[in-house]
């Protein structure tokens, strides 16, 4: 394996960037900061394809402690994620330009945001245990003040829950360092699992619980019970483009981080079969069930998207949580579909709220009307969530429900794709009435008081962009070949 | 037999001529005599403990040449040598000490007599250290008895000193007429005064079962008579206006010493009379054990809130005795080395707490209370810093003469069972604690800075024969703390020696 | 080399401090000199006595027969000397502004500057005799300090330190007369007596004896409720005495009875160990828990360390080297961090008089240099990487996993629910600092304003140490690991 100075690029030049404009003065002037962020992004963008498309490399950086030793690495796994992580923040910091207008401190917002990117980049591109912890901390600390961003009372109440949460994952999973040093021979991700079975002999117990802990200490990051409360607090609160982002692509990172425990540090076959398997499964069920039931009842529309991504997240870690290749290739289609999806509606429904001010479900009658581009969009991404071919939803759920059925866990394998199925229906029933009632406002509106309030080409190309993809199920193929990529290395 | 050998009974007779001389002497002269008396029985003292630890053994000696068991006897051994050294020593000491607040506190055309007394004192503690005869013993108790109470009966004009004095006789010859009674039942039983004669017969009456029951008596009155006139808790509570309502000095020798000279007795009549196995299978040690314990708590609780410094250093007087008996209680030999040191370790240190409360009362304008003597440690930094290391010392810092009590004392509890292990750390920590409470919170008033200082009424630390004792008996706590392993040593052998 | 100067650590501090305390100084300024001048020189001292490692021990007098006064220089003693040695002057440094307006300063100073050469002594030690002897004189000499302010709170403070500490020095010398009675004459050493006298149930009563009389000092509950009451003395004697120079002499005297006296092959599996752990556990949760409901600022900092040196007796009550290695490790780093939390609690209340966790809302604007000082000190206490709470974490985790059995796995899960809850009562006040402006932003007075360089210096050096042990600890780790073993 080469050692790849090169990779440590991408995550440092975007923090690097992040820290040039919370310093430098010179950078508060409006014009030369979005310009200075935009290439910031796009070269990021640039150094994460050139990164990822290199052949094996990996990079030792340092060691922090015995046995903690900081490394980065390009494997499948990286790849897949990298690549959608770096594009999701391009299209986020676009749509922002223009709705950072709406609020103040620009300059520390742009900054963490930048920063953030270089740690979730680094939660991609690590090569060990440590070093994904450590990029998983930092992640929490420098998305945090984009949380906090308009300091309000509710904000600092968000973005604590946010803190103590993600804290609390992550001590969590602290626990399996330790663990996996004791029982197996090293903290580098290999594909397969690295638990010396010998050592393991009449410890299994053990380990399974501290595995299970684990995962949903992870987990909280990615918005499963029992740690989710802080997600309908947190995403909503920040800015819309943040919280597209955090929904979008940060979530992930617990993804990341399960499929790395599972797959490539216990090894799903030690997992596959057990008493924590079946647990894990109902876990995700429940948060499948809870989060689309409340996301029913929501009122307020980011709200309302932001307990959609908890639902819509366990999607992927069930399919994670199967253990089976068919599973696993709904999951990672999802991960794609979700993260373009989700960030979609989420710069919708910034975009509404940029330009009527309205936040609630029920204000947003006759919407349509006002800002048809933008309900387009948000419809082209709903029906995608929803799962309707020919849009990229269909075919995620299509491959988890198959992988449920074709698993050999008893209850689970049919009730998997049953609540897939009540979740869909939750979700069409949360979704499709904005898109209906906005196209079709029925008596009462007022015609005559209509105004267009499309919002200007900066907001409106990433959305376009977004929903684009959203029906990327029309050519699979290269997508499918991406994901297949993946699962060929763990399986 | 060699010339050392007279001098304990020499020291005896030159006391008793010394005293009767100061009778007669103006004031001034009879301080020098007395002073000039002590520091030459030290002397000769100190003469035959060389002899005794060189030769490793104890000796009889006749007094007139009626041989026994007709005759008296005196008998020294290392242990009643050091102690004969050791009592002389403080006395001088603890004279020079306070001897301005002798002069002040006794009547000017009795002060003469204060020396008498003191010498009279001398001989009779010295006649019960050395002592070989129980009726001899129970004479000198009496003696004791009344110069101690003349002691503290000589404060002048102090309506305070006669009320404790009267209390401090009642119950003194209270103990005393115990200790007759015990004397009396035993020589109706053994038909013997003479120590080893009676403590054959006693012998020989145990190992028939004869008079088991009277025996078991006399130890309980021995006993008792004893702890009423060392003050052992719950017959302690005529110490605490005896000692503090008497001129500084006077403290000094009565907690220092003539409590001791009761507990010595004790000591002895147990090994050489009853025989220590005895006393140990009566159960009586497990009681003064316990009595003991509660010395400790109690008399730190009181001395924790007392307001008064005088008051404060008597009831921990009443504490640092029962360690004493905590000692003899455990019915060990080692606890028993631990009582004798404690015995040593309290007699120098606590007329040096005396001696410089003393000094900070007349710095102070010759107030007692705490809230008077505020910063009195300033004013007078050589008391101020003898107090403390006296203070040092009680806490039990080591290189301070109280660690090695400790160390012994926590030492011996362990060879032994159960519960007196338990209560044993319990009296241990609590009087740690209490102990340091009380000291330090004195310490630190002493220390307070007072805004605007009066100057004080009189320096008596501009005294030579004060600072000198005061720094003596500070050196000999720090050279005790330090190097106490060779006392130790006398001390073993000479209990070894002393049945 | 020579051993004789061994005594030095112990004397210069001594003697300085006397003459801090006797001598007629020109003014402040020079007597501050003075004062820095003589703590940098001990600190050289020492520095150079770890470099040289003079070998054998300096016997300076027999107490009885069997019990010598000893001083000698061991692994662990470098380990801990190192930490006072660097800390002290930073302290010292610090105190001089924070006690400008103090009336009684050469007092104060005086009797600071002679708890360095005591808690040296401790370090120095050679046996149980001569440690207790320093551990009972550092009582005596912290406790003008405690007091200083001369207030009723500061007496009641006082006397509850004393009482705590006496009782517990009571109990530790019964524990170690209790040994040596079994076990004759005993030199520190590691592994202690450990093999010899394996079963032996009165040693073990002996060793859970002085556990419980150095555990006051350690702060275990329930012998701890000492510590909050001395938050009341000003910041250096809390930041350096009760963050550092006390409590970590607690911690290294159980160490020592645990390691170099007793021996973890006398302990291990025993119901002495047990006890142990489960203390600790218990406290390491304890602890957080009440800092999370205190909300006086110095009180939750006190309650926090409560928690924090029972990570350090987890990892002892192991009983084994990774478990020794792992607790040390803590020992050091949070004695940084803990005091630099002290500083800045200290910088806000000595600038702006505010005691309370509410009323720091909103002053990270004025004193910005202050509470990013206390927001990175807040992270690494937590254990966020790159900064070294998160280091000592992972050792004491992965030695509990390593040593295994229940109690080990009950440490883990105090150690992981203390973590989140640390979290929760630093990091929030960080950043409420910054980011919320009070209601009342007249309530900022012109005083309110980050401090002058004898403060700033010591947050510096201090942040600057916490960066760089974050990001590069092995080779302190490697070093740690080579010097326990006790030969030199």
């Amino acid at each position: 394996m080469n050692s790849n100075i090169s990779l440590l690029f991408p995550i440092l030049f975007p923090m690097l960037c992040g820290i040039a404009v919370g310093l430098i003065p010179a950078l508060k002037d409006e014009k030369r900061r979005r310009v200075f962020v935009l290439t910031a992004l796009s070269i990021s963008f640039l150094l994460t394809i050139s990164q990822i498309l290199l052949p094996e490399a990996s990079l030792y950086v340092c060691t922090l402690a015995p046995k903690a030793e900081i490394s980065f690495a390009v494997d499948a796994v990286t790849r897949f994620f990298a690549g959608l992580i770096a594009f999701m923040w391009l299209m986020s910091g676009i749509f922002s330009f223009e709705y950072m207008k709406h609020e103040k401190n620009h300059n520390r917002y742009y900054c963490f945001y930048l920063l953030g990117e270089g740690a979730m980049l680094g939660v991609a591109f690590a090569a060990n245990y440590v070093t994904m912890y450590l990029c998983f901390e930092w992640m929490t600390l420098m998305t945090l003040p984009m949380v906090l961003h308009s300091q309000t009372e509710d904000a600092l109440k968000a973005g604590m829950k946010y803190l103590l949460y993600s804290f609390a994952g992550a001590f969590a999973g602290l626990l399996g360092i330790p663990f996996l040093v004791r029982f197996g021979t090293t903290l580098d991700f290999i594909p397969g699992g690295v638990l010396d079975m010998t050592l393991v002999q009449g410890h299994e117990t053990l380990l399974l619980g501290v595995a299970f802990a684990v995962i949903l200490g992870f987990g909280a990051k990615a918005g499963l019970f029992p740690l989710h409360a802080w997600l309908p607090t947190a995403h909503p609160v920040a800015p819309a483009p943040a919280s597209a982002v955090l929904s979008g692509v940060i979530t992930k990172a617990g993804v990341i981080a399960i499929i790395r425990v599972i797959y490539y540090q216990f090894g799903a076959a030690f997992l596959r079969g057990t008493w924590m398997q079946t647990a894990l499964l109902c876990t995700a069920l429940v948060t499948i069930f809870m989060g689309s039931s409340m996301a029913y009842r929501e009122k307020i529309l980011k709200k309302r998207l932001a307990y959609s991504t908890v639902s819509q997240v366990s999607y992927i870690l069930f399919g994670l949580f199967l253990m089976n290749t068919t599973a696993m290739t709904g999951s990672l289609l999802h991960v794609l579909c979700h993260s373009v999806v989700k960030d979609g509606l989420f710069l919708c429904a910034g975009a509404i709220i940029y330009k009527t001010g309205k936040t609630d479900v029920e204000e947003l009658t006759g919407i349509g009307k006002e800002m048809p581009v933008v309900l387009w969009c948000f419809t082209l991404c709903a029906l995608a969530l929803i799962g309707i071919p020919p849009m990229c939803g269909f075919m995620s759920k299509w491959y988890l429900a198959l992988g449920s059925l074709s698993s050999s866990i008893p209850v689970i394998s049919w009730l998997g794709p049953v609540i897939l199925l009540i979740s869909a229906l939750l979700t069409a029933a949360y979704l499709l009435p904005i898109t209906i009632r906005g196209f079709f406002p029925g008596e009462g509106y007022n015609y005559s008081a209509l105004v267009k309030k499309e919002p200007n080409a900066w907001m409106l190309l990433p959305l376009i962009l977004l929903a684009a993809l959203a029906a990327f199920t029309i050519f699979p193929q290269p997508f499918l070949a991406m994901v297949e990529n993946v699962t060929a290395s763990l399986m | 037999m060699a010339t050392v050998q007279n001098f304990p009974f020499a020291a005896i007779m030159l006391y008793l001529a010394g005293g009767v001389t100061c009778c007669v002497l103006k004031p001034k002269a009879s301080k020098v005599v007395c002073l000039l008396l002590n520091s030459l029985v030290t002397v000769l003292m100190f003469a035959v403990l060389l002899y005794t630890v060189r030769t490793g053994e104890s000796y009889v000696y006749w007094m007139g040449h009626f041989p026994a068991p007709w005759g008296n006897e005196i008998r020294i051994g290392p242990l009643e040598a050091l102690m004969g050294t050791a009592f002389p020593l403080i006395m001088t000491l603890t004279l020079l000490g306070g001897m301005e607040h002798i002069f002040e506190d006794v009547e000017p055309e009795k002060t003469n007599l204060y020396f008498t007394v003191v010498s009279l004192l001398m001989v009779a503690m010295l006649a019960l250290i050395f002592t070989n005869d129980l009726f001899t013993a129970y004479v000198f108790v009496e003696i004791n008895t009344i110069a101690s109470c003349a002691l503290v009966m000589l404060k002048y004009r102090s309506g305070r000193a006669l009320v404790a004095t009267t209390r401090y006789m009642m119950m003194s010859l209270l103990g005393s007429g115990l200790f007759l009674l015990g004397i009396v039942i035993l020589y109706s039983i053994t038909g013997h005064l003479l120590m080893e004669p009676m403590a054959r017969k006693i012998r020989e009456l145990f190992s028939t079962g004869n008079y088991a029951f009277p025996l078991t008596v006399t130890v309980g009155l021995f006993a008792v008579g004893m702890a009423l006139k060392s003050a052992l808790w719950p017959f302690s509570a005529w110490l605490p206006d005896a000692h503090s309502s008497a001129t500084v000095s006077s403290s000094g020798i009565l907690s220092g010493l003539v409590v001791k000279s009761y507990i010595i007795l004790l000591l002895k009549i147990f090994y050489r009379v009853i025989g220590i196995d005895l006393v140990y299978s009566s159960g009586i040690t497990n009681i003064l054990f316990l009595f003991g314990f509660g010395a400790i708590v109690f008399g730190s609780f009181y001395a924790l809130r007392e307001k008064d410094i005088k008051r404060m250093l008597a009831y921990s007087s009443v504490a640092q005795i029962g360690y004493i008996y905590l000692g003899i209680g455990i019915g060990t030999s080692l606890g028993a080395k631990a009582a004798c040191i404690q015995i040593l370790v309290h007699a120098i240190t606590k007329p040096l707490l005396f001696c410089t409360a003393g000094a900070f009362m007349s710095a102070s304008g010759g107030s007692r209370r705490f809230e008077n003597l505020r910063g009195a440690g300033r004013r007078d930094l050589l008391s101020g810093i003898a107090f403390t290391i006296g203070a040092l010392s009680m806490i039990g810092i080591p290189l301070f003469a109280g660690f090695i009590t400790k160390l012994h004392l926590t030492r011996s509890l362990f060879l032994f069972g159960t519960w007196k292990f338990w209560f044993g750390i319990a009296a241990l920590v609590i009087s740690t604690v209490l102990n340091t409470l009380y000291y330090l919170a004195a310490v630190s008033v002493l220390f307070q800075k007072v805004p605007g200082d009066s100057p004080p009424v009189e320096r008596p630390s501009a005294s030579l024969f004060y600072r000198c004792s005061v720094i003596i008996f500070s050196v000999l706590n720090l050279l005790y703390g330090i190097f106490s392993e060779p006392v130790t040593q006398i001390i073993q052998s000479g209990l070894s020696l002393f049945s | 080399m020579s051993n004789q100067f061994l005594i030095l650590p112990i004397l210069i501090p001594l003697i300085s401090g006397i003459s801090i305390a006797l001598l007629p100084f020109r003014s402040e300024k020079s007597r501050n000199l003075f004062n820095l001048t003589a703590v940098l020189l001990n600190s050289f001292v020492i520095l150079w006595l770890i470099l040289s490692r003079p070998a054998g021990s300096l016997t300076l007098l027999y107490l009885t027969k069997t019990l010598p006064f000893a001083l000698k220089l061991d692994g662990l003693g470098i380990i801990f000397l190192g930490l006072i040695g660097f800390l002290w002057p930073v302290s010292t440094l610090y105190s001089f502004e924070y006690m400008e307006h103090d009336k009684n300063q050469p007092r104060f100073f005086s009797f600071y500057t002679i708890c360095y050469g005591v808690t040296a002594g401790v370090a120095l030690s050679a046996n149980p005799i001569t440690m207790y002897f320093f551990y009972e004189l550092l009582t005596l000499v912290t406790v003008p300090l405690v007091a200083h302010e001369g207030d009723r709170q500061s007496m009641a403070a006082v006397r509850k330190y004393i009482i705590y500490s006496m009782g517990g020095a009571a109990l530790s010398l019964t524990g170690i007369l209790m040994l040596l009675s079994h076990a004759g004459s005993v030199e520190f050493v590691y592994g202690g007596i450990g093999q010899l006298f394996q079963g032996d149930s009165f040693l073990l009563l002996a060793y859970l004896l002085t556990f419980i009389g150095f555990g006051v000092k350690s702060a275990v509950f329930p012998l701890h409720a000492w510590l909050p009451a001395a938050g009341v003395a000003p910041t250096p004697v809390t930041a350096l005495l009760h963050a550092v120079a006390v409590v970590k002499s607690g911690v290294f005297a159980a160490i020592r009875s645990t390691y170099y006296t007793f021996g973890p092959d006398l302990l291990a599996g025993t119901w002495a160990q047990q006890s142990t752990a489960v203390a600790a556990a218990f406290t390491i949760v304890f602890g957080s828990v009440m800092a999370l409901r205190e909300q006086h600022l110095k009180r939750r900092l006190a309650y926090s360390t409560v928690s924090n040196l029972s990570y350090i007796l987890f990892g002892m009550s192991l009983m084994t080297a990774e478990g020794l290695v792992a607790g040390l490790s803590h020992m050091l780093f949070h004695g940084v961090i803990k005091i630099t939390l002290f500083f800045c609690a200290g910088t806000v209340l000595c600038k702006t008089g505010r005691a309370y966790v509410p009323q720091t809302t909103g002053l990270g604007r004025k004193m910005p240099v202050t509470f990013i000082t206390f927001l990175i000190s807040g992270l690494a206490l937590t254990g966020t990487p790159l900064l070294p709470g998160y280091i000592s974490k992972m050792n004491l985790l992965m030695s509990a996993a390593l040593a295994g059995g229940p109690f080990a796995m009950a440490g883990i899960i105090a150690l992981l629910l203390s973590a989140i809850l640390t979290a929760a009562y630093l990091l929030p006040m960080g950043i409420r600092a910054f980011l919320v402006t009070p209601e009342d932003s007249l309530s900022f007075t012109e005083h309110d304003r980050d401090p002058g360089w004898q403060m700033l210096v010591p947050f510096t050096v201090l942040v600057l140490t916490m960066l760089v042990l974050g990001i590069h600890a092995e080779p302190l780790m490697n070093a740690l690991e080579s010097l326990i073993m006790g030969s030199v």
